[in-house]
């Protein structure tokens, strides 16, 4: 075969191949040990002298043309193939796998987990009671007299006579204090009910989470370091936190717990009513009426105690001004978070 | 509260300015709310002189003044009032001032005649009500001063946060100690004249009940003339929110605004008998209060009356026909203590709520009223002329003074802080608690009258606390660690359900725990199911708190509604919740039920491309409850029942302890009550029996070391009988050394007997100590397939 009709021959052949292995029977035909060109190559040192010169640079032409046709044709073969025998491409793969419905915890449970995770950390247990609840629980053994005042920031849904919506997650330290001793150190957690009108600030229906610690001398200092390193694990630790006295029935002392307004860093803004403080939480020391309902003799234990609202927290943390927004559970809303 | 501090300076020195006062105070306990700042200064209004007044030329009703309005400079201005007349100090708005009802003074002029100014009413100031005249001020003034200082003083107005224990801070003198322990300063107590003057009464005071009024004093005051108050009476009650009403009546709330006792002013002409008879209502009497409303009274209400009848509810609202009225001359002043919870049980069975009954409620100091009631008689004579008379003052349950002791360990070890014996006596010292006994550990105090909050040793601890200054309690504490924790098993595995729920693309949502009992009717549930009987709350707020919920799944498609709403239509949702379930007639607490229900829904028709189908079906609510039960190792042993009714679409998967799950589709009926035009799967699992049924891998059951032997079965399973029972006669008769099996296909129609199914089934089997024979298992095969056919009439498929 002369060059110019063996060099026809290597461009029909490979432009012919249809996939890898018609492909690589071609390399071998012309390539291979025994193939064309090799042979061609080979035959040189067989050739008059003269010749050898014009048909060494033939010879290498065709292997150059060769290889680098079979190269080109390997490409375009790789292209027009599927990588896996179980593999056709998609007409498009740019159209999206999923239709946009993705889960998501509510925003208070969301919350609710971090201030879980914080607590426990700190040597927090999780407790929890009822919500349909005994008066004597929500009320009495919490050191709120019959007929006092002090009943009327708790707006009641009763059930029965003795029987109603808890109004607070208070009465499960009772119920806790009255199944263990001390030392013990819980938080609490869950709904509770108010009887009230319901506006963008205030729910009938909301959640708190509640913390108690007894124990031999546990003293108000306790408290604020607890509460303190509770609050800039959540806004961070930069917060700054203040105690100001205050009343609750079942804890004296009895403080209210400000935090640093974190819109504006405490200069005062109108998130926080131009104080610099936000107020989080409600605390104090057990008080004395509580443990000996439980029967703890003041004397021997002391214990403090602290409760917030969730839904403030949640609030507060992601600049929601509506708290009917939590059970409202529109979708639009709750996938944010 | 508000209060006022240019009234508290009658009290206290305030040594610092309000900033510092409003932090110092709301370190103590007394949280400063809000900061109103008051007072008239308005540029260009000064004090004037009217030289002149005449008919305007053009208009009868309109006066032609000249004003001097600073030495020497007189101006012609236009009036319109009724009342102004040659010789009267008046304010005058000068062209450029602005008055707070937005007017704008110009020159101008009025009818022809020029005006260079405007003499001022009360309303155009802002300063009171009256719009008929202008403002006439009383004495000589410097013309061409600043009229607004003398029409309205500037002052500052705290409005404080008063907890329900505080009664004597409802008043300026309580607020004023506690500045006074703040600051260490001493109280100024009023001086009052001669108290104790011995008038013969010409009235008497019957007390029924020594406990309901600890004391009624009644004092006289006879000859005085009722008119408006003066402006200083009127704006400081206003200052404080309370309007003014006339003078005998404004100096009341005065005095229950300084002192914090609640008085009372009877017309004493109107009284029968001049008897004060304190006693509860006889039911069915009835009474017009000043509030001008009818109340219908009962035993619980305590009442004022005269020999015929109720002419007050004590401690809360004095009666219409003895109330001081214009011809009034003749008063008697009520200063009495009425009991706490008498008073808020009467008014609450009312239904009312005044500034005197929220004091009573708290408590007030009966050690006062003889005071507040002299001093309000004074000042009746000072404003409204008259005398004072006799008084009466009926004191059966007296002040019992007691002590209390404060240990310095103890205070110690509740605050943290290291406070000494004589830094306790000095704290208690400066609340005006006298020491009365003391030693190196104890402290003993005296508690006064008005501090009905000190009952015991932990209240006085607080004392000292809060003027500490809680800020300073617990610097350099360091924080102690004593327990450890991990969350309970149960919250976990709930938690753990929830974020796998989560991944599976379904959005928690958390609703109501009330339901308006709509759903009783509709849900179908059977009788005797605890589900249709909800627990009703005796007091809802509307009629969406009427109930309980039984069930999640109401709320659950009132979420779905609402959602399909906003445009929202491709949804899966769960929610963990508590139910309440009890029979009726409730005994003891309900049984709370922790609850999670999931729902699904769809649109009708594909509305993503990539959904291959376009309804959903039992099987995708099906899939989640199998993958969750895996994924928890739920184990679904022989003993668990699993129902499906195929006309409703209701499912259960239930044991002899009840139901673990139920669920299905939405029922049209249901659907037309949510207003829902497409289909909703919903499953509801009772959480605590599925935690029942985890089962925990305690060790590694180690890898198989045999291969495993395949067979494919093609099972006909007659009509009637199910998969699930096919499958677990199989797994019985097949023994242990089946390992799993899968159903890879189900096949209905040609070649098979009408109404039978063909379920293609792929069994493993595996020992764990040898290669198993190919005999053996066809020996297992043959056997189960005879039990098969026995048992269920199923045949192998040829
Ligand atoms: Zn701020």
């Amino acid at each position: 075969m002369d060059a110019r009709s063996l060099e026809e021959s290597i461009r029909k052949d490979i432009e012919n191949a249809a996939n890898d292995q018609a492909l690589e029977e071609a390399r071998i035909k012309y390539l291979g040990r025994r193939g064309l060109v090799t042979s061609l190559l080979k035959n040189i040192k067989d050739a008059p002298p003269a010749e050898r010169p014009k048909l060494g640079a033939t010879s290498n032409r065709l292997k150059k043309l060769a290889e680098s046709l079979i190269e080109e044709k390997l490409t375009v073969l790789r292209a027009a193939q599927p990588a896996s025998r179980f593999y056709t491409p998609p007409h498009d793969a740019t159209l999206p796998a999923h239709d946009g419905l993705t889960g998501h915890r509510h925003v208070l449970s969301k919350v609710f987990g971090e201030i879980k995770d914080i607590f426990v950390g700190m040597g927090y247990t999780l407790a929890s009671g009822p919500q349909v609840e005994l008066e004597y629980y929500n009320f009495q053994a919490l050191n709120f007299p019959d007929e006092h005042p002090s009943r009327d920031e708790q707006d009641t849904f009763y059930i029965t006579d003795d029987m109603l919506l808890r109004t607070h997650t208070s009465p499960v330290q009772v119920r806790y204090m009255e199944e263990h001793k001390p030392p013990l150190k819980i938080i609490a957690a869950g709904r509770v009910f108010r009887n009230e009108s319901i506006d963008p600030s205030h729910a009938a229906e909301f959640h708190q989470v509640e913390g108690l610690y007894v124990d031999t001398d546990v003293a108000l200092a306790d408290l604020k370091k607890d509460v303190e390193i509770f609050i800039q694990q959540l806004f961070g630790s930069k917060t700054q936190v203040r105690f100001r006295p205050s009343f609750f029935p079942f804890t004296e002392p009895s403080a209210e717990v400000d935090m640093t307004c974190f819109v504006c860093r405490g200069s005062g803004c109108s998130v926080c009513g131009k104080t610099g403080w936000i107020e989080i939480m409600g605390s104090g020391m057990v008080h004395p009426n509580v443990f000996r309902a439980v029967g703890y003799d003041p004397d021997i234990y002391s214990g403090f105690a602290f409760g917030m609202g969730v839904d403030r927290v949640a609030m507060i943390k992601y600049g929601i001004d509506d708290i009917r927004l939590f059970l409202g559970n529109d979708l639009r809303f709750l996938s944010q978070f | 509260m508000l209060v006022s501090l240019s009234w508290l300076k009658k009290y206290v020195h305030i040594p610092t300015d309000t900033e510092q006062l409003t932090k110092d105070l709301t370190m103590l306990g007394l949280n400063v709310e809000q900061c109103i700042e008051r007072g008239l200064d308005i540029d260009e209004l000064v004090v004037g002189r009217v030289l002149e007044a005449k008919r305007h030329p053009n208009a009868d009703r309109l006066t032609l003044c000249r004003v001097e309005v600073g030495p020497g400079d007189v101006r012609d201005i236009v009036c319109g009032a009724p009342n102004v007349a040659a010789g009267q100090f008046v304010p005058v708005a000068l062209p450029g001032a602005s008055l707070p009802n937005g007017m704008k003074i110009k020159r101008s002029k009025i009818r022809g005649v020029e005006s260079n100014g405007m003499i001022c009413s009360e309303i155009e100031l802002g300063v009171g009500e009256d719009a008929a005249g202008i403002i006439v001020l009383d004495g000589e003034h410097e013309l061409g001063s600043p009229a607004g200082k003398l029409l309205m003083p500037p002052d500052t107005v705290l409005e404080i946060e008063v907890t329900p224990n505080r009664p004597d801070l409802l008043s300026h003198l309580g607020v004023a100690r506690e500045i006074a322990a703040l600051y260490k300063l001493d109280v100024k107590l009023p001086r009052l004249g001669d108290i104790a003057r011995a008038d013969a009464p010409d009235f008497r005071i019957d007390i029924a009940d020594a406990t309901d009024c600890a004391r009624y004093v009644g004092k006289r005051v006879s000859g005085v003339r009722v008119a408006p108050s003066p402006t200083w009476l009127s704006q400081r009650l206003e200052a404080v929110g309370v309007q003014s009403v006339n003078n005998v009546v404004d100096v009341s709330n005065y005095v229950m605004m300084e002192l914090g006792q609640p008085l009372h002013a009877f017309d004493f002409v109107k009284i029968r008998g001049a008897t004060i008879q304190v006693r509860r209502a006889e039911p069915g009497e009835r009474i017009k209060a000043l509030d001008g409303k009818a109340y219908e009274l009962n035993k619980e209400v305590l009442v004022i009356a005269d020999e015929r009848e109720s002419v007050a509810l004590a401690g809360i609202i004095g009666g219409e026909e003895s109330a001081v009225s214009e011809e009034t001359t003749e008063i008697l002043i009520e200063s009495a203590n009425f009991h706490p919870t008498v008073v808020r049980k009467g008014r609450k069975s009312l239904g009312v709520d005044t500034e005197a009954s929220y004091r009573f409620e708290r408590g007030v100091d009966r050690e006062m009223c003889h005071l507040a009631a002299h001093m309000a008689a004074e000042m009746i004579c000072e404003i409204a002329g008259g005398e004072i008379g006799a008084v009466v003052d009926n004191y059966p349950t007296p002040y019992e003074a007691k002590s209390i002791a404060i240990r310095e360990s103890n205070t110690r070890r509740i605050l943290g802080s290291p406070l000494t014996t004589p830094d306790i006596a000095g704290l208690l010292e400066r609340f005006g608690l006298a020491v009365v006994n003391r030693s190196d550990e104890v402290v003993s105090v005296e508690v006064p009258s008005y501090r009905p909050d000190l009952v015991e040793e932990i209240d006085l601890i607080e004392e000292v606390a809060r003027l500490y200054g809680y800020d300073r309690i617990g610097r350099g504490w360091n924080f102690r660690c004593t327990t450890f924790a991990r969350a309970e098993a149960f919250d976990q595995f709930v938690e753990g359900v929830s974020n796998h729920l989560t991944a599976r693309g379904f959005n928690e949502v958390i609703a109501s725990a009330f339901t308006d009992g709509r759903e009783l009717e509709d849900f179908e549930w059977p009788k005797g199911d605890l589900r249709r009987c909800p627990i009703p709350v005796r007091n809802p707020l509307n009629v969406n708190h009427k109930y309980l919920r039984t069930s999640l799944v109401p709320g659950m498609l009132e979420i779905i509604r609402r959602n399909i709403d906003h445009g929202v239509k491709r949804l899966r949702i769960y929610q963990v919740g508590k139910v309440f379930l009890a029979p009726e007639g409730l005994t003891q607490l309900p049984e709370e039920e922790s609850t999670l229900t999931l729902a699904m829904s769809l649109p009708g028709g594909t509305d993503f491309w990539y959904d291959s189908r376009s309804e959903l079906e039992l099987f995708d609510i099906k899939r989640e409850l199998e993958m969750l039960f895996g994924s928890f190792r739920v184990e679904l042993g022989s003993d668990i029942c699993y129902d499906f009714d195929g006309a409703t679409g209701r499912f259960t998967y239930s044991s002899k302890e009840g139901t673990l799950v139920e669920g299905g589709i939405v029922t049209d009926r249901v659907a037309r009550r949510y207003d829902l035009d497409q289909p909703v799967w919903h499953a509801s699992v009772d959480l605590a029996k599925c935690y029942e049924l985890c089962t925990r891998q305690e060790r590694l059951e180690a890898l198989p070391d045999y291969p495993a032997s395949k067979r494919d079965l093609s099972l006909v399973g007659p009509k009637g009988v199910t998969y699930r029972e096919i499958e677990k006669a199989l797994v019985r008769h097949a023994g242990r050394l089946l390992e799993s099996l899968v159903v890879f296909d189900v096949y209905r129609g040609e070649n098979i007997p009408e109404e039978c199914t063909a379920y293609g089934v792929r069994l493993n089997f595996r020992s764990a100590e040898r290669t198993l024979r190919d005999e053996e298992i066809d020996r297992i095969i043959d056997k189960v397939i005879s039990k098969l056919k026995n048992e269920l009439g199923v045949e192998l498929r040829s």
